[in-house]
């Protein structure tokens, strides 16, 4: 969906940080927001609990509540609102949650 | 423990909220600036901090006035509010709650204000002590309140909803979130690209993509033809403000320099794709066209960010030219409420520079209020900001009626277009609600959970309040929107048990 608008970082002076994305490592610069991370891999960022069909960050600025996954064990954030941080642990929300905490369709 | 105490605190540190902050320490009241994002800028000037000083091979991109916000943010650090980052207010809540009575106002009949209504329409008290507001927010440490006797609301605003079948898709996104990310991520959108809507965000945003080296494969205008002809009309004041036209003029003509294809008055539009984006689809001058695309971006103008205000229950009134509420301000962003305050967009869709006017001019006013300076001291300092507000504001009718969002996005026609995009609620459930008589948004809501999911309504309030007007065939105005309530984020129970509440509750 999105794709990185130069290969050398933006900021010489900062390198990216990288940050696991349902398991898989993705680099973004520094200051960016989590959901960039979500949109440079180019899926879903979390599977609707009502329909099952999927959806991605639509308004970047903390309106649409689109992008909401789990960040570090904290369920239910705007990836949007939060800046990204080395070694963060980013999980998309499939489905709807159960009571046990897991995630099910 | 006591409450911290301000004389002025301001939600959001965009344009009119640094404006303010900086008229208010102007005359050294105790001032706190509570904003949702890491930097001073609001949308408008985001991230221009770090694009300046670490990203400075990417200013061109965004143009000289995105520059310009550089040295605004600087005057606004070393202005002495306490600017707090980062933190995101969920409820303000007065000692009164009962706001003053409506039929007092100067209510604009028809409801299309212009130029603001008139200065002396709200009573505004002045008095050296006052009863304090208390604003609760959360922030990465937790959560919190404090107190202020004057709260500014300057919440800016967001994209209007753009209800066209499949725009829940991933890969379609606003044109504003396209901006975001160049912004804050370096990122551009992937192709095949097609931009969608009207408004001067998208020839903005389709420039600034060319100088990026994207190059979309359409952009797909919805503006139609009899727009033009009731813009025409607005068009003599227009000439008059600086600069608006030359500059929508000199992006178009880089577009049609680029050479990238424009449809015009496109309707019947919808996104194709069954796991995500990938193509839009429209009829155009009697034509149907299908156009691949694996990244869409939707415009359809801005609306005011008016959950907070919404949320205390002061008056407002629907403007038939803009197509949203607003709150009923005096010339100086006072409220029907006593000692609340809203300025720029928040207030109503006027753009940057009118909200750098509109923020100092509230400041002034709150200066004022708390004899910090004397009615002709107020007057002389607020005649400048007044004239190039007046100037700011002489575009608008214009740009509203010429940008004003086409029927079928206003009340998306097929059922199976979803509106509520958390709950999956769509316009054909809500048109055989609204067929059974519902009175309105809040009944909708029971009967439907329309607007009860995680955004609160943010993205189907004005499509349910248009939703019905036209089924009733009923002025959105007596429609009226959802009954906003606090808290206007999602909180958890431990952040609100978190609290770092005063023992004996609110002074």
């Amino acid at each position: 969906m999105f794709r990185r608008l130069r290969d050398d970082d933006p900021d010489p002076h900062r390198p990216g940080v990288t940050l696991s994305v349902d398991g898989e490592p993705c680099t973004v610069p520094s200051g960016a927001p989590v959901a960039s991370a979500l949109l440079l891999r180019g899926s879903a960022a979390r599977i609707s609990g009502l329909s099952g069909s999927p959806r991605a960050p639509y308004c970047m600025m903390g309106v649409c509540f689109e992008c909401l996954v789990e960040i570090d064990g904290v369920p239910n954030v705007q990836a949007c609102m939060v800046v990204a941080e080395d070694g963060m642990v980013v999980r998309c929300q499939d489905g709807h949650r159960t009571a046990a905490g897991r995630t099910a369709r | 423990m006591s409450a911290e105490r301000f004389d002025l605190a301001i939600i959001g540190a965009g344009p009119a909220g640094m404006a303010a902050a900086l008229e208010a320490r102007r005359h050294r009241l105790r001032t706190v600036v509570l904003d949702e994002q890491p930097d001073p800028g609001g949308q408008v000037w985001r991230n221009v901090e770090a694009i300046t000083t670490r990203r400075p091979q990417d200013l061109f991109l965004f143009g000289a006035e995105y520059a310009d916000g550089f040295p605004f943010t600087r005057r606004f650090r070393g202005c002495g509010a306490d600017y707090r980052p980062g933190a995101r207010v969920w409820q303000v809540e007065v000692a009164s709650p009962a706001p003053r009575s409506p039929s007092s106002l100067a209510l604009p009949a028809g409801s299309t204000v212009d130029t603001g209504p008139d200065e002396e329409a709200i009573h505004v008290e002045r008095r050296r002590t006052g009863a304090d507001r208390h604003l609760f927010y959360t922030d990465a440490r937790g959560s919190h309140h404090l107190a202020a006797r004057h709260v500014l609301v300057a919440t800016g605003a967001y994209e209007r909803p753009v209800p066209l079948p499949g725009w829940t898709l991933p890969g379609v996104l606003t044109c504003g979130a396209a901006q975001v990310l160049m912004k804050t991520a370096a990122m551009v959108p992937a192709t095949p690209l097609v931009l969608v809507g009207s408004g001067p965000l998208v020839l903005l945003l389709a420039v600034q993509l060319l100088r990026a080296g994207v190059r979309p494969a359409a952009v797909v205008g919805t503006v139609p033809r009899g727009n033009w002809v009731r813009a025409a009309s607005r068009l003599l004041p227009a000439l008059l403000a600086p600069g608006y036209l030359s500059k929508g003029l000199s992006l178009l003509g880089a577009l049609r320099r680029a050479g990238v294809p424009a449809f015009a008055s496109a309707t019947d539009l919808r996104i194709e794709g069954s796991a995500r984006a990938e193509a839009v689809a429209f009829r155009s001058r009697g034509r149907e066209h299908r156009i691949a695309a694996s990244t869409v971006l939707l415009h359809q103008g801005v609306v005011p960010n008016g959950s907070l205000w919404q949320s205390l229950g002061l008056e407002q009134y629907w403007d038939g030219a803009q197509r949203c509420f607003r709150p009923v301000v005096d010339a100086w962003g006072n409220t029907t409420l006593a000692g609340v305050l809203v300025a720029g967009d928040s207030a109503g869709i006027g753009g940057a520079e009118a909200a750098l006017c509109a923020g100092e001019l509230s400041g002034l006013s709150v200066a004022w209020q708390q004899r910090r300076i004397d009615t002709v001291e107020r007057d002389r300092r607020a005649w400048l900001a007044r004239r190039a507000l007046k100037a700011h504001w002489s575009v608008r009718p214009f740009l509203d009626r010429l940008y004003e969002v086409p029927p079928e996005l206003r009340v998306p026609p097929a059922d199976d277009t979803i509106v509520c995009r958390c709950e999956e609620v769509t316009a054909g459930e809500l048109r055989r609600l609204a067929l059974t008589g519902v009175a309105g948004p809040n009944q909708m809501k029971a009967f439907s959970r329309c607007g009860m999911g995680a955004c609160q309504g943010r993205l189907c309030g004005l499509t349910v309040t248009e939703l019905i007007a036209a089924t009733q065939h009923r002025s959105p105005a007596e429609v009226g929107f959802y009954r906003v309530r606090a808290p206007v984020l999602p909180v958890t129970v431990g952040q609100v048990a978190g609290l770092d509440w005063p023992e004996n509750g609110p002074a």
